[in-house]
């Protein structure tokens, strides 16, 4: 988001957009950050981003909670009729920034509580040596225990247990993420990047796992547990998805494809799920005027990975086209709705550059870029050879070592804002297809 | 860990190089395809049209023809020549230096006619590569696109761009700048489409639309077939000439552009003498005979338009990949700029 707005800003000074329609008509105006006096909204942190990139070579704090920026695009239409009144105009674009760990919750809308405890009970079980899992399986015994013992035994959500296996449970799944997993299942995603829900009983429960700790049905605790998790639904999930995709017209999806797949086939599949589920909660075609105004379809869709600047360029067609197979199935569908569908390989902020190097007499394409190998170490050049990147789901392999994938590459050297462009991968083919059309 | 060399230009220094082997390496079964897209690629462009070419017998009846017609014809002239030469001893030297700048003109005008064919064939081929090798972008075969490379690609370019009109070609420095180490062959193509050739179209478009909508008033006002057939052919054929200026050529030689332009000029010519012979049989009033010629003049118009976008077409450096609207919209849609323009640019 930083880079998206930073390219906007500059792009009729130095940004390099050459994409861009608009720009190459000489029909671009400027862009300015609008206003946010009246806002009830928490503001993008834009100018933090920026100076940490820019003066502290350091990437741009990980979004925590939901904030909004709003951008003022100026640009002169082509002639019309309307054009001799009204020669120039503004296009507003609210963005809207949001941990991406919500977005884990969609697949929990069509499941039922014990069909998602068996589910991430299993998923999380690779996990199950470390300390806080432990703990948390510790509690959960001892209200097993306290049921057992007593048959007529009420749990309540404020009883001591039931909040200590809940602060458990919460426990775990950040000691998970803090391993640096691409472990894309860690649900409730709330419970890593609760946002404004933060210690509110709706972020209150935890899976059971009935296998080890047998329990009926009408049990105090699963029932209480059960009743949680339908609010959890009702007043967390899908309100995320009707107040932050709600009037939308343009959508896109943003993947990490370099990590997953340096995970494995399964997890490759296990985001293709959740990309299917993402698919499943919109309603893509065409707008007429009337629909635009009241509850518009996708009418254009974005697939995109990010990170392509740790493969060499002649990978990006081959990361393109697992894009294209990871969505295929949904790409034909909305295709025939009318939906206009594009798969990308981009990287926001380029942090590597490509060079050619000789390995056995033979001319390789690699990327090199700086890393920092302990915080108080200064930087040092790594040239890294990524290999061949699998270009479909068939050529993945049950374990892949993406070479790259654990290094982190420090924001470009030298960059200064407003007088050298920020480099990225395909961010302007990106702004023309999402916005493009809509500056006509 | 293990050092390699960086290329002499390169001066980044290197302290450490990974070299990791991500997915697996491609069967030979799953190259397959790639070698066909090259394969297919690199086949003559007319391949599909031998079966049905002309046989011997066609092939040279037509220039044995045309040499056969020149004898004869120039015996003729030459005879006569040396006839009134021999009455008239004072005309020998005059008609023999207009004959010799006769000759050399036409020589010279075969030579540029035959580089211009021969560099429109070769766009034609490249254009058909093209084609093929979008046709053929399916997710396995498209992926390094050894049918054409970027560098290929980029020649191509350059000697396209520096064939236009300077006002154009300037705009080359900046494509060529723009291209990033990461872009694909596709990536480029439509860059140059964007940077280059958008100009050029919009330039092609306006002058096909106002050579189209001056003929369509002298087609309307006048009232001699004649005069409606030389104008229509006229301006077709400068139309022609101007599209082909502005797309880098000197001269077009499209057999099946001549064609199109004899045809809307008999048509032209034809519709006049219909209008005479209806108005003056049925004696019908002036405003049906008004509408009558704006009609004649329209569609001279629109025909002339037609034969500009087949040009276009015919002369674009690339092929259109997005869907063109119907010839009428884009007429419409350009005299309305056009309208609009007009104040702005008297300012």
């Amino acid at each position: 988001m930083t880079s998206l707005i930073t390219q906007l800003l500059t792009a009729n000074t130095v940004a390099k957009l050459p994409f861009v329609e608009l720009i190459n008509e000489g029909r671009w105006l400027g862009a300015r950050l609008s206003n946010h006096e009246n806002s009830e909204f928490v503001r993008f942190p834009y100018e933090e981003s920026i100076h940490n990139i820019h003066q502290l070579q350091l990437w741009p704090e990980p979004t925590t909670s939901e904030s909004h920026i709003l951008l003022e695009l100026h640009y002169a239409v082509r002639p019309s009729i309307t054009s001799r009144i009204w020669p120039t105009r503004t296009l507003e674009v609210e963005l809207i920034d949001y941990p991406g760990e919500w977005l884990a919750d969609l697949p929990m809308l069509n499941q039922s509580y014990f069909a998602w405890s068996a589910e991430i009970i299993n998923h999380l079980s690779s996990f199950s040596e470390l300390e806080q899992a432990q703990l948390f399986l510790q509690k959960l015994s001892i209200i097993h225990n306290k049921m057992k013992l007593d048959k007529n035994f009420k749990m309540n959500e404020n009883d001591i247990d039931f909040l200590q296996a809940t602060s458990a449970y919460k426990g775990w799944l950040a000691a998970i993420l803090q391993r640096g997993e691409p472990n894309l299942l860690l649900q409730p995603g709330r419970f890593l990047s609760p946002g404004h829900l933060e210690n509110t009983p709706l972020l209150n429960f935890f899976p059971w796992d009935l296998n080890q700790f047998p329990l009926k049905e009408d049990d105090s605790i699963i029932s209480l547990l059960k009743k949680r998790y339908k609010s959890y639904q009702k007043k967390v999930v899908s309100p995320f998805i009707t107040d932050f995709f709600g009037g939308c017209s343009r959508q896109i999806i943003l993947l990490d494809l370099v990590n997953t797949v340096g995970a494995g086939k399964v997890e490759v599949e296990r985001l293709q799920q959740l990309v299917q589920e993402v698919f499943k909660i919109h309603e893509y075609g065409t707008n007429n005027w009337l629909r635009r105004m009241i509850n518009p379809n996708i009418e254009k869709i974005l697939v995109a990975s990010s990170k392509a600047d740790l493969l060499t360029p002649d990978q990006h067609r081959r990361m393109q086209h697992l894009l294209g197979d990871l969505v295929r199935g949904e790409a034909g569908k909305i295709s025939t709705q009318g939906c206009d569908y594009k798969a990308l390989a981009i990287s926001a902020i380029r942090a590597t550059e490509t060079r050619l190097i000789s390995e056995q007499g033979k001319q390789i394409q690699a990327v090199c870029g700086r890393v920092k190998v302990d915080a108080d170490s200064s930087p040092e050049w790594v040239t890294v050879i990524p290999g061949d990147f699998p270009e479909s789901m068939s050529q993945l392999a049950v374990t892949t070592q993406q070479c790259g994938a654990n290094l982190h590459f420090l924001p470009p050297e030298n960059w200064q804002l407003g007088q050298q462009a920020l480099p990225h991968i395909r961010m302007d083919q990106v702004i023309e297809f999402l916005v493009g059309d809509l500056m006509q | 860990m293990k050092k390699t060399t960086l290329q002499p230009l390169e001066k980044v220094s290197t302290t450490k190089v990974i070299k990791g082997i991500a997915g697996k390496k491609l069967q030979e079964s799953e190259q397959q395809p790639l070698k066909q897209v090259a394969i297919s690629a690199k086949l003559p462009v007319e391949t599909g049209l031998t079966a049905i070419k002309n046989t011997p017998l066609k092939k040279w009846f037509r220039p044995l023809f045309i040499l056969l017609t020149t004898f004869l014809i120039g015996g003729l002239v030459l005879d006569r020549v040396l006839a009134s030469i021999s009455s008239r001893p004072w005309l020998g030297y005059p008609l023999a230096l207009i004959a010799l700048g006769l000759v050399s003109l036409v020589i010279y005008k075969i030579r540029e006619i035959q580089r211009t064919r021969k560099r429109i064939r070769y766009l034609q081929h490249f254009k058909n590569r093209l084609m093929q090798i979008h046709a053929n972008s399916s997710p396995l075969m498209q992926h390094k696109n050894t049918a054409m490379s970027t560098r290929e690609i980029k020649r191509n370019f350059k000697q396209f761009a520096e064939c236009l009109p300077l006002k154009f070609s300037a705009n080359y420095p900046a494509f060529l700048s723009s291209i990033e180490p990461h872009h694909e062959t596709d990536e480029i193509v439509k860059l140059y489409e964007l940077m280059v050739l958008a100009p050029v179209d919009a330039a092609a478009k306006r002058q096909i639309i106002q050579d189209s909508s001056k003929l369509s008033g002298i087609v309307a006002i006048s009232t001699l077939p004649i005069v409606d057939t030389v104008a229509t052919f006229w301006f077709a054929l400068r139309l022609l000439r101007k599209l082909s200026a502005l797309y880098g050529y000197r001269s077009l030689s499209g057999w099946y552009l001549m064609k199109s332009a004899f045809n809307s000029a008999l048509i032209a010519g034809g519709s006049e003498a219909l209008i005479h012979l209806s108005t003056d049989d049925l004696l019908s009033g002036l405003s049906e005979k008004l509408s009558k010629r704006i009609a004649q003049g329209a569609a001279a118009g629109v025909l002339t338009a037609r034969l500009g976008f087949t040009a276009q077409v015919y002369l674009r450096h690339l092929p259109f990949t997005e869907k063109q609207t119907s010839i009428l919209k884009q007429i419409g849609k350009e005299l309305r700029k056009q309208w609009l323009d007009k104040p702005q640019t008297s300012l």
